[in-house]
């Protein structure tokens, strides 16, 4: 299927298939340094978060998933399925994460920036609430 | 279509997102969603005091996205001729939006159908043009579906020929969004074959004697679509030998492509055996359909062996031609008048008819005449001998004088 280009060149605009980056940005507005800086962003409904997109302009920043709704978090979040009679875990796979956290193991200098970014794509046959 | 990649900046704030663990699944996202995504950052101080997360939103809107799916038979199998059939076709608008449809056709064997019209819901269309025109004004919602019957006659005696229908549909937002669906379309074929004659001929044929003859057919396609047949020549008696069918040696051929209603003719070639006069036999040519193996037909031409035959009589006449010595006497001196008469006793014409005579010791030959034209006659060695020119037709006699003097 092709696209309507009226639709494809409008700002803002997306189309199925389409993959979109999120960038995050956050500026220390304090004064003094600040630690614990944690960024969560859920994948918004309709898009699957693009697997081993997630990342950041530090290397101190720690980047886990989540697939129950922030519930539970983990690099790695994991399923449990039957086979066989027994069950199995095996990784989940990436359309069911719904959120992505940053943490920053450090300190954040005031006026300093961090920012991270995910992708997520609108899938062609999408899912919605 | 190339995914874009679309880079979105949230510049941090607050709010709390709560995502529902369910989802169910829909064709596309509709044209015009919009997708917001809220991001949150928390953080503390250098003494660990904790602050109002602050977070960033950003929305993105959804575009229109064209997408078509048409289905319908894979094949129909309509009668041959028949009228007012009818082919169905599903559009579904599997894009993302609302959208209407534009339409082209493609028969890919002319002849075998044609399109009357096109149905749309309760109203018929009689042109492409006039379907096209309609379908601008029938917007069709995402996941919404329309039929739309192309309504067609199949032909006469086209049973058998196969066409393939092809519907291909347009987006008329996006013209480049298209989908076909093709439909072969086969009439059924109904085989039938007729061979002509069927005996009452009462052919009479000699015996070949190296001389073949022939005998035509006539092969009828009687179904309602083309179609092959196998031929194969028989006879039930003992009086023929087949030679070739249609040119090919043996007693048997096909021949290929007859139309329906056609006729094509078949020329049997046979021998006649070496049997007696009388002998009865007949030649009979089976087609078989190859499209039906179980319709058939056979016709036939029965026919007789004739045969010349001779009889030879011959009566001795006082030299007046008219009064038959019978019982009587001659004396020397005295002329005799022999009659020397062949008859054709047999079923056919004779040729080369030869009669040959002996004239005695006791007389001698005078001199020899034939009826009427046509004798050639000689004497030699004590024998008159006398040829007939041309034919002795059955039953038919002639004769020749011989005049001989008594010693």
């Amino acid at each position: 299927m092709a696209e309507d280009p009226a639709h494809r060149d409008r700002p803002g605009a997306v189309m199925p298939g389409d993959v979109i980056r999120y960038r995050l940005r956050f500026t220390n507005p304090r004064a003094d340094s600040i630690r614990r800086v944690q960024f969560t962003d859920p994948i918004p409904a309709g898009l699957h978060y693009v697997a081993g997109s997630a990342a950041a302009d530090r290397d101190d920043v720690t980047i886990e998933f989540s697939i129950d709704a922030g519930a539970s978090w983990s690099p790695q979040p994991m399923i449990e399925e039957v086979v066989e009679g027994r069950p199995v875990k095996r990784p989940a796979p990436a359309a069911m994460y719904t959120h992505v956290r940053w943490s920053i193991n450090g300190w954040l200098m005031p006026n300093a920036q961090v920012t991270a970014e995910l992708r997520a794509r609108l899938p062609r046959g999408a899912t919605t609430p | 279509m190339n995914p874009r990649l679309r880079v979105i900046r949230l510049a941090v704030l607050l709010g709390s997102l709560s995502l529902l663990g369910g989802a169910a699944v829909r064709a596309q996202t509709p044209e015009g969603t919009v997708i917001t995504n809220t991001a949150t950052v928390s953080f503390t101080d250098a003494n660990g005091n904790s602050y109002t997360p602050v977070s960033a939103s950003v929305n993105v809107t959804v575009a229109f996205q064209a997408g078509i799916d048409l289905t319908g038979s894979a094949s129909v199998a309509p009668a041959s001729p028949s009228p007012a059939d009818t082919l169905a076709f599903t559009y579904q608008n599997i894009g993302n939006g609302n959208d209407s449809l534009r339409v082209t056709e493609n028969i890919s064997v002319a002849g075998v159908i044609t399109v009357t019209g096109y149905r749309v819901n309760a109203t018929t269309y009689v042109t492409l043009a006039a379907l096209n025109t309609a379908l601008s004004g029938i917007l069709v919602a995402q996941d919404g579906t329309l039929l739309i019957k192309v309504i067609y006659d199949v032909a006469a005696g086209k049973g058998g020929v196969a066409t393939v229908y092809t519907l291909t549909g347009f987006s008329r937002r996006d013209g480049s969004a298209t989908d076909a669906q093709a439909t072969t379309v086969t009439p059924g074929l109904t085989a039938g074959v007729a061979v002509t004659p069927d005996n009452g001929q009462n052919l009479t044929h000699l015996p070949s004697n190296g001389t073949n003859y022939t005998f035509t057919f006539a092969v009828q396609n009687a179904g309602n679509g083309p179609d092959d047949f196998n031929l194969a020549a028989s006879h039930p008696g003992s009086a023929i030998g087949i030679v070739s069918v249609n040119g090919q040696a043996g007693s048997s051929a096909t021949i290929s492509g007859v139309a329906a209603g056609a006729s094509q003719n078949v020329d049997v070639v046979y021998s006649v055996l070496d049997v007696a006069a009388g002998t009865r036999d007949t030649l009979v040519l089976t087609a078989t359909s190859v499209a039906d193996n179980g319709v058939s037909n056979a016709g036939s031409a029965d026919l007789t062996v004739i045969r010349a035959a001779a009889a030879i009589t011959k009566v001795a006449y006082r030299d007046d031609q008219t009064t038959a010595i019978g019982a009587g006497t001659v004396v020397p001196g005295e002329y005799i008048q022999y009659k020397v008469t062949v008859t054709n006793t047999g079923t056919a014409p004779a040729s080369s008819v030869q009669v040959t005579n002996a004239v005695p010791a006791e007389v001698n030959y005078v001199s020899a005449s034939g009826d009427a034209a046509g004798w050639t006659i000689g004497f030699s060695s004590g024998t008159v001998t006398a040829d007939l020119g041309g034919t002795l037709a059955t039953s038919a006699s002639r004769f020749i004088w011989i005049r001989v003097q008594v010693k």
